[in-house]
Parts: C-alpha cells; structure tokens; sequence
C-alpha cells in the first residue's frame, strides 16, 4: 500500500463538524476581540484539534459497490443481502462502511478488510424493514470515522450497480456448466436458442435490404439468410428447486446463475423469459435492471411435469428452455423430449462463500489511548488542583484512584469482568461524589463541588471502561477538568496543566483514530502506518506549539478572564466590603474598587419628576489610595418624623452658588435606599430614619417609602465658560493625589492643559481630552493588580466606564492642584418615562462623574463620560465599531501591540503552515495518484479497444486475415458496418473516443474514456458470446 | 507573410464548413466525382498543387476551372503547347517609351488560381518556367524576384494517353505537386446528368464563388495548426520510407514528400470535421500524394503503395 491509497477520495465535514469549526472559529475571533486569553486559547486548541482530526484520517480509494440481493425479502423483516465491492486501480485498506439509500439515514454498517487493486468481495449485510423494496438508486459510501464527527468519503459511481452485480455473477456464480446437454463444453450457448442452422443462399429481387453482410463481402456477391423461423430468439430461463438438503447459499448459487444466463441472453437480444414460482416474466437488454428484483423475489419452481410442460410450451417449438436448478430431475428433458424443444439443465456450482467479516465486536482500546487518557485526566486533575479549586490532596487521591482503576482493568481484565459488578461500582462512585459535591455545594463551596464531581465522574468512567468509546468520554474529562478550573478560578497558573491536557487529548485523538483503522488486527509494520502518522506529527506540533505560544505572548493580566464573563468571579479573594460594593451599584459602601467591575441589573431603582436635571447625585468620593475610592465615614443615624421636613447636615460650602435656588424633588425609592438628588441635599421630607454613612451620602434607614428631597441643582462645567471670583478650596482632602500616580500622569495633565489660563478652560481641556482619547466600554480590561488604574486607563487599555472617566479625570486636576471629587449616583438622561412626568431610573443607569470647585461658582459637575455614550448597554456599539475601537485599542498601547502582532504572526503561521500541508498533499496526490489514474484512463479504452479487436478477428467479421497491419481504428468501424449486433451509435462513439485518445491533442475526459471502455468491453462480450455460433 | 498581416483567424470547425460549401458548390458542376473534387479540396487547403491527370473530354479542365470559379480569386488560364515560352507565364519586360526603361509585365502566373492545361504539352523549358513560382512563390525574371499573390495554387491537367507531341514531366516537376489525381469513370446516372446538365451551355461560367481569398488564406492557415501526434508523424514518416525499400520501386518519394504528405493529410483531417490527423487520413491521400512521386510506372506504383499501406502498422497506442 502507497501513497496511492490517499488518490481518488474526498474528505468532508459531517454537519456536526462543520458547526463544531465554525462555532470554535468564532470563539477564537471573540477572544481575539475581547482580549479574552481564556476563550481564546480554549477555542484555539479546539479548532486545532477538529482540524488535526481531519487531516488524521486517511483517505480511502475508490470502490464499486452494488447489492445483491439474493434471497427474498419479507416484508417487515430484516433482509440478509451481499454488498460486492470492488476496488479500483488502487488497494483499499480496512475500512467502516455504511450504506445510504437515497440520502436517507444509515441502514447498513460493516466493515470491509483491505481489498487489493481490482480485488471484488462480498460482504454480508442486512438491509432493515425501513428500505426494503428499493433496490435502485442506492448509493454506497464507504468511510473512516473520525473524533469530532468527521468523515471521509469515497466517491461511489451511482451507476456502478449494474456492472458490480454483473461482475458478481461473472466472477463468482457463472461456473463452467457442471452438467450440460451440450456435452459438458465450458461455455454454455445462451440466447441462440431458436434455430441455429440457417442457410445462406443468393440475393433475389424481394428480398430487400435483408443481406447478410458479413456473408455477402466474403462472397463478393449479396448474400441473405433464410432461418427456419423468422422469430426472435428466445430463451426460457427456469429456476428449479436448489435441492433437498441446500441452504440458502446454494439457492442464491442457483438465482445468481440463472441471472448470469438471462442477462447474457437479453444482452445478446434474445426474447427471455425468466419463470420463477411467481410466472414468467419477460426481460429485454434494455430491463437488466429488473433482473435485481427478480432475483430478490425469486423463488424454485418445483418440478413437477406440469411446471415442466408450461416452461417447455412457454419456450414453443425451436425454442431453448434452461432449467437451473440444484436437482436435476427427469421431468425437464421429458417434457423436452414431447414437444421437441431444447432443454439445457444446468447445475450452479457451490458458491464460493466469502470469508465472512468477523463480527464487529466493539474495539477494545490500545494501551496508548488508556496512556494518554490518564495523562489526560491527571493534567486536569493537576490543573484544578493548582488553582485551588480542588484541594491538592483531594486531587492526588482522585489521580491514584483514577490510576489504579485505569491501569487494573487494563492490565487484568478478569478483575472486574463482571459487568454487574462494574454498573455496581459505577453507581457507587457516581453516588457518593453526587452526595458529595451536593453538601460541599450546599456548604456554598461551589468550586471545589463542581471539581469534585468531574473528578467522580472521571473514575466512574476509568472503572467501566470497557470500549474505546468509553475511555474517549473518560478522555474528554481531562478537557473538562481543565476548562472548569479556568472557569472556576482562571490564572497563570492554568498553562501547562492546560497545555499538558491538550497534549494528552491531541495524542489519545490520534491514537484512537490509528486504532480504528486496525480494528480486530494486528498493526503491520509497514508503510500504512507510516503515511497515517506522517500527517499527524506536523499539525499536531504546530498546534501544540501555537496554544503555547499564544498563551506566552497574551497579556494575561489586561484581559478579563473566562470566569469573569461566566460567573462573575474575581481574580483576587473578596473583601465583605467589596462584596457589598458589587451587589450595591450605587456605591452606599463609600468605596469604588477600579480594579473591580460591578453588575448592574436593568431593574427599576427609583423614579424621579421627568423634567429633572440629569445626573442625580448620591455621594462623593474624595480620599483615593492604591485606585480605591473612599469618603470618610460617619456612621450616624437621623431621627425624623415621618411628615417633618428634616435639615440634613450640609456643608454650606457644598451648596455652590449661593444664587442658585433650592427645589423640592419628589423620589420614590423601589429597589435602593439612598437618598439622591440633582445636588447637595439639604432637607428630606417623609423618612422616619435617616442612615448618615458617609460626608454626603445619606440613606434611608427603615423601609422604603417616597420622600421628598430639596437640592439646589449643581451648574455644569460645560456651562461656564470661565471662573469668577472666590475662595478657592484647595484643601488637601480634595487636593491630594493618589500616591500611586505615575510621573507620566502627571506630565500627561500638564501637557493637556497647556496653554489654559483659566480654571474652567483647563477642567474643560482635561474632560474633552478624556472624550477624544478614551473609549467608553462596559466591559474594558480591568487593570491588572499592583498597576494604577489610571495609568493603565490613560496609557494602555484607553477603555473604561463612568468610574475609569471620573477617577482619570479627577487624577488629572488633582495633579494639577485642583480641588476635586468622584460624585455617584445616577444618570436619569437616558431614563424611561414609564409613567406620565415621572422617569423611572434602572440600577444600570448608575453612573460616575466628577465635581470640580471654580472660584465664584463653587462645586460644579464635569461628567467626562457624557460625550460618550452613558451606562446603557442597549445603545451598546455595533460589532463593527467595537472591532474598529478593538483595532485602535490595539495600535494604541506598546504592549496590546506586540500582544496583537504575535497573535496575527500567528494566525498568518498558522494559515501558512496549513496552506503548505494541504499543497503537499494535493501535490502528492498529483503526482502519484493522479497521474496513474491518468495513465489507467488512457489505457483503459485503449485495451478495450484492442480486445474487442481480437473479438472481432475470433467472430470473423471482415477479411479472413484481418487485422492486417495497416488495418487502424476507421477498419474497425468499417468492418462493424451493418452488422445487426455491432452496429449502434454507441458503439462508434467508442471508437471515436479510442480515435481521439490515439491521436488528439487532448484526451476527452476521464468519464468519457471509461464510458467508451465500457461500451466496447460490452460489446466484446457480446461478440464473444456470439462466437461459437459465428463458428459452426 | 507573417501572422499579423493573416486576415483573421478560423478555428477548425469553420474550416471544415468553409470547405464544405466549396465541395459542395464544385460538386453542383462535376458530377459524380466526389474523391477527386475532396482530393481538390485538400489541396487547396493545405496551399498544395494539384495534377488531374486523365484522358480528355472527361472533365478535367472543368473540374480545375470549378474550383477557381468558387474561389473568388484572381484566376488565370495558361493553355498549354509545345511554343509556348516561359516569358507567355512568366511576363516579361518591354521598353517603356514614355519612361525610357524596360517596365515588367506581369504574366498569367500571377494570379491565385493559375490553371495550366495541358502542361505536359508545354516543352521542358517552359515547365521549368512553373518550378519557381510552384515552390518558392516567386518569379525571377531579369533578375528580378516578383513575389506572387498568396495563396498560390496551380491546377494543371495532363492527358496521359496522347504521348504525340507531350513531354513527359520531370520528377523535379512532378514532386511539386502535392496531389495528382485521376478521375473516376461515370456512372451512367451520372454521365447522363452532366450530358442534361451540359447540352445548353457550360454550367461552369454559371458557377457563384463561396469563398473569398481571406478566407481561403486564413482557412489554409487553420489547416496548418492542425494536430499531428507524433505517433502519426512517424507513421507518415513510416510509409514514405517504405516507398524507398520497396522492390517494386525504383526511388522512392523523398522529404518534400513526406511533408507535403502530412500536410495535405491535415486537410483532409478538416474536411473530415476533425482537428487532428488520424492514420487513415494518410492512407486516404497516400495513392494521390506519393504514387506521382516514386518511380514505378503507373499501376505499378499504386499497387506497391497499397501494399505498403497494408504492412505498415498503424499507431494503435500499444
């Protein structure tokens, strides 16, 4: 076997397959855009994998398949049937098969041993109740399986039925006759049943065009023939008992015979007529077909004188009748005898039984799939267990459980031979893992429960392993172990546990794969293993390869992680605080964590008058260390009546402009309990308990109810357009700069403001400097631990949301000495007016913005946010402008930059790579495969052509000594001219088609030429039969 | 000629159907004669000359006339007999008074289609006046190479019965000519037609052209791109080396020969609707082509050719 096995064949993506690619082409394009490592890699290794299975699988050659169905069929019962194979030029090597009827789902699997070049088997095969009674239009697609739903197909010649079962017949069920009343000659006269002797005399006016051709150029004067009886010919084909003891083989030898004989007969254009239990039935040349329900359903006449009579008078006078049956009885040639017709009685030869497949028992795995499912497993299990989602001695107990299971029912299958007993451990491994993973998930341990039950799940499936199907499920565990732990609790750690399973699974797949092909024998050492393997070792190395790279080269730290987009989680363990901080959007806690990202529901949170300023403040944040935003606390709760109007304690200076006036606001809290207002507030109405947290934030200590609240509306920056005259409050709480900031920070502030005198033009510099240069994004990378968020807002990611612009801004003025401050709450700008002259404010409207003192006017709010689009996800980005600000993100920063140059230098190896594989395997196939097929196409009509050549000299058409040298291709054509059997468009197409292959500039195509092959093959079987007839 | 100044380009099937309404249209005149109006045909285009060779009053010189009646040519006829000069074809120069120079007179032989009667009527001298101009295309006279029109074909008829007064061709002569062909005896249906055809006048002059010389010169083009395997070369090759061994020949046909064999055997391939020469396209012209050509009197060559052809073994690709 040689490269030539890979000619001739097609791989194709199952369905499943394809949506398998597609759908981990898109994760790894998600990652890629999200700057998700995790997805990424995961889906990276998953499309390498689908890939690698693709290439891995061989392509198989191809074959001619038809069925014979040889005995009758029951209707609603299984029917046995042969499948005849027949390779092509090439060798087939062992391989699945199944049968598809008309698109229609898999009836028939079997599995076929190697075949040799031209080789013809039968393989038994059962068609289900589902198809019978359609024995046209099937069409045979052999394959290999493969992981991943992946196939291989061969392409099978629809038409191939006809030639197969007719090369089954010729090949192994026409013997020589075993008893002949022709006196035991080796070939049996068929068709020339009617009268044989004729009489050749000369040509008369009357007589017409009826000449003898043949007769009339030998003579050199026209010759015509007088027959006996100007009838057609005509055969009667009689299928008689198989005999006593015979099983079904020899009834099918008998059938399959009588075809061979009826086919030949009807090809040569005698009138047949097959009898059968059924009745007789006419066939004509152009009804061969028919001939495969006819022997489906046929069944032995008996012999009894009076079926005898009927076939003998079916026959008439001068007529042949052949009876083929098991059992030669008397009553044939008697009846023969009384009406002086010609009876053959023709015994079929025992059929040749094919070696029968061994059944398919289900394959047993090979030693290194068991190997690499272990190291599957184990990498898993080493991947939770590093990231602490599994504890380390958990996890080294389930390794040596697993090991153990693993290892013993390789090496002593007797052990837990007994399935009962296996089921028995399997339940109570699965019970006791379920039991246990459910009160660690109750204990609220999510993490290690889910860890704990793969792990279970793992050993459940090493100890009932029995199959190769079962140990690839155990197999696919290791995968899952992994993508849990970097679900559960993602970090660096993960690499080479993930790269190890990877490993693991890659090679499993590939060896699981190579076993198919050897299913129930021995591996030969040899070149096919050899030219499996070849393929394999190079995608698998430079997928491997690329994973471990892509994980080196992606900033793991700028990019969120899968756990966060699944589940939420975060890096770093949580404090109750920040805890509190996630679950509250509106920040009641006093802190904003940069570095954390907080849910925020689309739940109504309260409704405020329509027709009111847009941002409704609830606290300020003033004090930053370490990118933690914080306000003092106070801690102290307000008693209040319920009607009276209670003075919350203000700073005077909070007002702002002393000429603003002061309005009542109604809200009516739903979900939050903070007291907002579109400024400072001063006084609150309809709360009994007021909780006085934090400097400015206030919030309602009992339940909810509406309240109204007064405030003086604060002034815009955006508004003003330059400072007045005032006091300045450069105290330092609202002064001093987070002591992490970077020196290019505040280079950065300085640069932006250059060139402003004003207070009002430098704060308006900064906030539009933020709405030019960062991007407003939900979902921006959070900054890594132990870097300044600002820095990394400003410098790297340039991404980030309300509290990323408040905190970047504030961070700027301060470092220019401007007194300024976070203030939270919400933006009701884009809010819901659900109910008349009220809008409903969502938790997701929450919002982050910045109030800056200007002398004269005094706190005024600066929200860098709002050229950009607010908190609302439903006005999101498009894909295309996220991919675009992806791309800008990307340029913009040194190290996303090198990140991304890596990944497209990949993705361009990866392609090329790719690309050179798969041209080295067309080249080969090019070279090897196609240019014999050429080779064999190019011969072929031209050996037909030489055969029928030689059948044509045998039969006699023509001159004595023809061929004579000089005799080419147009002597043929002269010599066939009016010959009753030879004469037909067909078969002069074939002869221009030799003409063409002889002699053009370009062979017609290969489908012509071995159309052509065929028909002159035909026609040389036809002249052959013809021949002794020709002869006498 | 070089190819940028070919009119246009025909592709094989054109030239096949440009040669069939010229079968057709000579064959509405030379009644039953299909073989030798084909052979005509061939060698007009593959550009070759033709020798009609037979006893007189059988339509030679109608057949000749027919096809350069269907070609919308320049069509000179030269009659031959034993005082005719080289210059009466060839043209001569003669004093301009005017000019005071000698000026050239272009003769007959500058047309496309010349038809020479009778040529073996015409002394050796004035035969030796067709060589030029057959093989080269040219005529020198003083000296002077004058170019002929292109294509160029000479039909030339010769009576080989009347040996009174004729002078044998030379072999030189005869070798130019790309096919000789012989006519058939008619059939009585066939002559008593041409008898009707003919009692009023010569229906020839009545003859319409169906090509023109563009066509014909970029049709002979087409018939030059015609596929020749190499297996049918050397089987070409083959039979005309044959024809050097054989013993009933006494020189056999030389490379012109054989290349004007296969030449015109491309013709034939068009004329039979293929693009490509087949072997049986060779033994189809191999009598008209090569049985002028060896040295072997009459029937003799033709036999020993037939017997070739039938030794020679046919490329069959095996």
């Amino acid at each position: 076997m040689s490269e030539d096995v890979r000619r001739d064949g097609s791989r194709s993506l199952t369905r499943l397959g394809a949506w398998l690619l597609c759908g981990n082409v898109t994760l790894v394009a998600l990652g890629l855009l999200r700057g998700d490592v995790w997805l990424y890699l995961v889906a990276l290794l998953a499309v390498s994998a689908v890939t690698v299975s693709w290439l891995i699988v061989p392509r198989l050659p191809h074959i001619e398949s038809g069925l014979q169905l040889a005995t009758t069929e029951v209707v609603g019962q299984p029917t046995p049937a042969r499948l005849v194979l027949r390779a092509g030029v090439v060798p087939v090597p062992r391989h699945h098969l199944t049968l598809h009827v008309d698109g229609d789902a898999v009836p028939v699997e079997a599995v076929v041993a190697a075949l040799a070049p031209g080789q013809v088997r039968a393989v038994p095969v059962v068609l289900r109740p589902a198809v019978r009674g359609r024995h046209d239009g099937r069409t045979t697609v052999a394959w290999t399986s493969a992981p991943f739903g992946l196939v291989r197909r061969t392409h099978i010649d629809r038409h191939a039925l006809l030639r197969t079962v007719a090369a089954g017949i010729h090949d192994g069920r026409v013997g020589p006759a075993a008893s002949s009343a022709d006196g035991g000659g080796t070939s049996i006269r068929v068709g020339r049943s009617g009268p044989d002797v004729h009489a050749l005399r000369a040509w008369a006016p009357g007589d017409g065009t009826a000449v003898h051709w043949r007769a009339t150029a030998r003579r050199g004067a026209p010759v015509v023939v007088d027959r006996e009886s100007p009838e057609r010919l005509s055969l009667v084909v009689v299928i008689g008992p198989a005999g006593g003891s015979a099983g079904a083989d020899r009834t099918d030898a008998t059938i399959a015979l009588a075809a061979g004989v009826a086919l030949r007969a009807a090809r040569e254009g005698a009138d047949v007529r097959l009898v059968t239990a059924a009745g007789a039935e006419s066939l004509g040349a152009e009804e061969a077909r028919e001939l495969l329900s006819w022997t489906a359903a046929a069944q032995p006449v008996a012999a009894t004188p009076e079926n005898a009579d009927e076939a003998v008078r079916l026959a008439g006078p001068g007529g042949r009748v052949v009876v083929v049956t098991g059992q030669p009885a008397l009553v044939w040639t008697h009846a023969g005898e009384t009406y002086g017709v010609d009876v053959v009685i023709l015994t079929a030869a025992a059929a040749t039984t094919e070696p029968a497949s061994p059944p398919a028992a289900a394959p047993v795995p090979s030693h290194r799939l068991l190997v690499a499912t272990l190291c599957s497993l184990a990498a898993g299990l080493a991947a939770m267990a590093s990231t602490g989602v599994v504890p380390v001695g958990e996890a080294v107990g389930w390794g040596v459980c697993i090991a153990v299971a693993g290892v013993s029912v390789d090496r002593r299958p007797t052990v837990l031979a007994s399935a009962h007993l296996r089921t028995a451990l399997t339940l109570l491994i699965v019970a006791i893992t379920g039991a246990f993973a459910v009160a660690l998930n109750n204990h609220g341990d999510l993490a290690p429960a889910a860890g704990t039950a793969v792990a279970g799940l793992a050993l459940a499936a090493m100890v009932s392993q029995r199959t190769r199907r079962d140990v690839l499920v155990a197999l696919g565990l290791g995968p899952v172990m992994g993508v849990s732990a970097a679900g559960l609790a993602p970090g660096p750690e993960l690499a080479l546990p993930l790269v190890l399973v990877a490993v693991a699974v890659l090679a499993g797949l590939a060896a699981a794969s190579e076993d198919s092909l050897h299913d129930g024998v021995a591996p030969t050492a040899g070149t096919t293993d050899a030219h499996l393997r070849r393929p394999l070792a190079g995608p698998v190395t430079a997928v491997i390869g690329a994973g471990l790279v892509a994980f080196l080269v992606l900033p793991l730290g700028a990019a969120p992680t899968l756990g966060t987009s699944l589940l939420g989680a975060r890096n770093h363990p949580q404090t109750a605080l920040e805890a509190a901080a996630e679950l509250m959007p509106d920040y009641v806690s006093g802190m904003l964590d940069l570095g954390a990202r907080g849910h925020l529901p689309h739940t109504p949170t309260f409704e405020v008058p329509a027709g009111s300023p847009p941002l409704w403040r609830a606290m300020t944040l003033d004090t930053v260390a370490s990118g933690v935003w914080s306000s003092q606390v106070t801690q102290q709760v307000i008693e209040a009546g319920t009607r009276s109007r209670v003075p919350l304690p203000v700073s005077p200076a909070d007002l702002g402009a002393p000429s603003r006036p002061a309005r009542d606001y109604d809200v009516l809290p739903i979900e939050s309990g903070s007291i907002i207002a579109p400024g400072p507030p001063q006084a609150v109405r309809g709360i009994d308990r007021i909780g006085h947290w934090q400097t400015d934030g206030f919030d309602i200590a009992g339940p909810l109810t509406p309240y109204t609240v007064t405030a003086t509306p604060r002034e815009d920056v955006d508004s003003l357009t330059r400072a007045g005259t005032g006091p300045d409050r450069a105290e330092s709480r609202w002064v001093a700069a987070d002591p992490d900031t970077t020196a290019r920070t505040d280079a950065l502030a300085r640069s932006v403001v250059a060139g402003t005198t004003d207070r009002v033009a430098a704060v308006q510099a900064v906030q539009a400097w933020l709405r030019a240069n960062v991007r407003y994004q939900l979902d921006a990378p959070l900054p890594p631990r132990g870097e300044d968020p600002v820095d990394f807002l400003l410098f790297s990611s340039r991404a980030g949301f309300c509290e990323h612009f408040a905190a970047a801004e504030v961070t700027l003025l301060r470092s220019l000495g401007i007194p300024s401050r976070i203030a939270t709450g919400y933006s009701v700008g884009s809010a819901r007016e659900d109910t008349p002259g009220r809008l409903t404010v969502l938790a997701s409207d929450a919002h982050a913005w910045v109030e800056v003192w200007i002398p004269g006017h005094g706190w005024v709010t600066s929200d860098p946010t709002a050229g950009s689009t607010l908190a609302d996800p439903s006005t999101d980005q498009g894909l295309l402008q996220r991919a675009g600000a992806a791309w800008t993100m990307a340029w913009s920063t040194d190290g996303s930059r090198r990140g991304l140059a890596a990944i497209v230098l990949l993705l361009v190896a990866l392609v090329a790579g790719g690309s050179v594989a798969l041209r080295r395997r067309r080249a080969t196939a090019t070279t090897t495969g196609r240019t014999s097929a050429a080779r064999a196409a190019t011969t072929e009509p031209l050996a037909a052509f030489g055969r029928f050549r030689a059948a044509l000299s045998a039969d006699g058409l023509g001159s004595a000594d023809s061929p004579r040298p000089g005799d080419g291709v147009h002597d043929v054509r002269r010599r066939v001219a009016g010959d009753v059997l030879l004469d037909d468009a067909q078969l002069l197409g074939a002869l221009d088609v030799v003409e063409r292959v002889l002699y053009d500039r370009a062979a017609p195509p290969t489908q012509v030429r071995l159309g052509a092959a065929d028909v002159l093959d035909r026609h040389t079987a036809a002249l052959l039969a013809r021949a002794p007839v020709a002869t006498r | 000629m070089t190819a940028a100044t070919l009119p246009h380009v025909l592709s094989p099937s054109a030239v096949t159907a440009v040669a069939g309404r010229l079968v057709d249209n000579v064959s509405e005149v030379v009644r039953g004669q299909p073989a030798a109006v084909q052979y005509l045909a061939a060698a007009f285009l593959s550009g070759g000359h033709v020798l009609i060779e037979d006893t007189p009053g059988n339509g030679k010189t109608t057949l000749a006339h027919a096809f350069a009646r269907s070609v919308a040519a320049d069509f000179r006829r030269v009659q031959g007999a034993p005082d005719l000069l080289p210059s009466d074809v060839t043209g001569s120069s003669v004093w301009n008074q005017v000019t005071q120079s000698f000026t050239f007179v272009p003769g007959p032989v500058f047309s496309h289609v010349l038809l020479v009667d009778e040529l073996n009527r015409t002394p050796p001298r004035t035969q030796a006046a067709f060589l030029e101009a057959m093989e080269e295309g040219t005529v020198t006279v003083d000296g002077v190479s004058h170019p002929l029109p292109s294509p160029f074909t000479v039909i030339a008829t010769q009576n080989p019965l009347e040996q009174h007064g004729a002078y044998p061709l030379p072999e030189g002569q005869l070798d130019r000519f790309a096919l000789r062909v012989t006519l058939a005896p008619l059939g009585e249906e066939d002559e008593l037609r041409v008898l009707r055809d003919q009692v009023h006048h010569a229906t020839v002059t009545d003859l319409p052209p169906v090509i023109d010389v563009a066509t014909w010169h970029a049709s002979c083009a087409a018939v030059r791109q015609v596929y020749v395997a190499p297996a049918v070369s050397a089987y070409a090759l083959a039979v005309v080396r044959a024809t050097r061994n054989h013993p009933q020949i006494a020189h056999g046909a030389s490379s012109r020969a054989a290349i004007s064999f296969v030449r015109t055997a491309q013709a034939w391939a068009v004329l039979n609707g293929r693009e490509y020469v087949v072997p049986e396209d060779l033994q189809a012209i191999a009598i008209a082509a090569l049985a002028h050509r060896v040295a072997g009197a009459g029937g003799a060559a033709t036999a020993a050719l037939a017997d070739i052809l039938a030794r020679t073994p046919v490329p069959l690709g095996s």
